[in-house]
């Protein structure tokens, strides 16, 4: 679904990405994960069109560059810090369908699915940081784009938070989509992913499956998957 | 690139500028300006003659050519910085539209308003003066004209500005920087090079017209009136030897060439900038 060749990326002269060689199966739910600065936003950001790179992007066969439009069409993209373009929960949400071109029908119902319903007709800059991340989830979510990225979806939330966006993720994540996120939060990646891509110094040093990456990062203790997750908000 | 896709980008950046009052603050400094100038043609006008008030006017256009830069550099200066580094911009970026898509229509934006603010401004002036009747109205729509064409030129290059300079602070500082190079050093370069007697009036000419300003002021001022001498020697000299239509296309083409030249660098910079 996502074929990445040679990505190179260099950002005020200092080399960032080096060569980076990336696939993502069809429903495959990838983390990223490694040190700050190791380079996994920036592979975000490359994918979604924001960075200039050198070597090859392609969501599912179409290159990013040649055509940024249907390539971007394929995915949905959650920042790290939400930015909304307009005032409320509806607006900003009735804006990204337009651009998308997306029924406006789907508006109420990805409201709905994210718990905000009640909150549609609320200025955005009101919100918690967890009403946010649920609508900029929502948002990334318009259209039904079969491969969602997420910038590090919990990382400014409380673990009341955490917890509510993990396990809306989960339930997306089950009905078929690929899921790439950039994380640090070995629960998180548990809950949501099927493989890690660990990155350092702008290189992949190791990928695999969860159980066995995991355990040789954080250990065994740290690889428990969504329960530990509950366990340590409970 | 798709219309439907320009016109919605540029009716939000509308939306944004409502929003933030520019739009009413620019109108309402338009009003009161528009007003005031009108105002003291016409007192000229019933003191001295009908004459007066299009000296007054070509005077007073000065003072429209001091706030327009200062309302629009500003304006497009702070937009695109300000939204790159709240996230709204590579948000954007990062839905399916090209990077062309979004650069020209928030440009669309901020022009339209830029021009719903004038157009506020110089309306809500046309209303209040045309109950008191005496005004002159080739005169008023030559200003406005003159205005908004300034407000075209240095709105795209205070979009320039905030493309190049990449952080608000920095695009900002660099607006007033633009502002005064255009409004005061130009014509101070201008006056040492005529005290220095180096250059004849028609080299003179060429280089005042390389600044927007004087451009704009030259051509207002050659709609306002018939009479010469309100151009200055310099603009008497120039419409002698080029005669007033050629020589409202040479500053109509000056104005678009700076605002072509503006928009033209800001997107190629745009383009290839890094979104982060």
């Amino acid at each position: 679904m996502i074929r990445i060749r040679g990505l190179t990326v260099t950002l005020g002269g200092r080399s960032v990405l080096q060569n980076l060689d990336l696939d993502l199966r069809k429903g495959e739910s990838s983390a990223l994960v490694g040190p700050n600065g190791a380079g996994k936003t920036t592979v975000l950001r490359c994918l979604v069109g924001l960075l200039r790179y050198e070597g090859s992007i392609s969501v599912d066969g179409i290159d990013i560059r040649r055509d940024p439009i249907g390539a971007k069409r394929l995915l949905g993209y959650m920042p790290q810090v939400p930015a909304f373009c307009e005032e409320t929960a509806r607006g900003a949400l009735t804006f990204v369908a337009r651009l998308r071109g997306v029924s406006l029908h789907e508006v109420p119902e990805w409201l709905e699915v994210v718990g905000l319903s009640d909150h549609a007709h609320r200025r955005v800059d009101a919100f918690s940081m967890g009403m946010k991340q649920r609508l900029s989830l929502a948002a990334a979510l318009l259209g039904s784009p079969p491969v969602l990225v997420l910038d590090e979806p919990t990382a400014s939330l409380d673990l009341r938070g955490q917890r509510q966006l993990v396990q809306l993720l989960g339930e997306l994540a089950e009905d078929g989509r690929t899921l790439l996120l950039s994380s640090h939060r070995s629960e998180e990646i548990a809950a949501l992913a099927s493989r890690i891509v660990v990155l350092d110094e702008g290189r992949v040093v190791a990928s695999g499956p969860v159980e066995e990456v995991s355990a040789s990062i954080w250990g065994p203790q740290d690889a428990r998957g969504p329960r530990g997750l509950e366990e340590e908000i409970a | 690139m798709r219309v439907r896709i320009l016109y919605m980008l540029s009716a939000r950046e509308v939306r944004v500028s409502v929003r933030s009052r520019w739009t009413l603050v620019g109108a309402v400094s338009f009003t009161v300006l528009a007003v005031a100038v009108a105002q003291l043609g016409m007192a000229g006008a019933e003191r001295w003659g009908v004459a007066t008030l299009d000296r007054t006017s070509a005077a007073l256009l000065n003072l429209v050519l001091l706030f327009v830069p200062l309302l629009t550099l500003p304006l497009g200066a702070s937009s695109f910085c300000g939204e790159a580094e709240d996230g709204t911009l590579p948000y954007l970026v990062a839905q399916p539209v090209t990077r062309g898509e979004v650069f020209f229509g928030k440009l669309m934006g901020l022009l339209s308003a830029m021009s719903l603010s004038l157009l506020i401004g110089f309306g809500a002036a046309a209303a209040v003066l045309g109950t008191q009747g005496g005004v002159s109205v080739g005169a008023f729509a030559a200003m406005a004209a003159g205005a908004w064409l300034l407000g075209v030129v240095t709105t795209t290059l205070g979009v320039f500005l905030a493309v190049a300079a990449r952080s608000r602070a920095r695009a900002l500082a660099a607006a007033v920087g633009a502002w005064l190079v255009l409004v005061f050093l130009c014509d101070f370069g201008v006056l040492a090079l005529a005290a220095s007697q180096t250059l004849g009036p028609g080299a003179l000419f060429g280089i005042s017209l390389a600044n927007p300003l004087q451009a704009t002021k030259t051509l207002s001022a050659l709609a306002i009136s018939e009479r010469l001498e309100i151009l200055g020697p310099v603009g008497v000299h120039a419409v002698r030897e080029l005669g007033r239509p050629t020589l409202a296309a040479l500053l109509c083409g000056t104005l678009a060439a700076w605002t072509l030249l503006s928009s033209g660098s800001a997107f190629l910079l745009f383009r290839r900038e890094n979104l982060t």
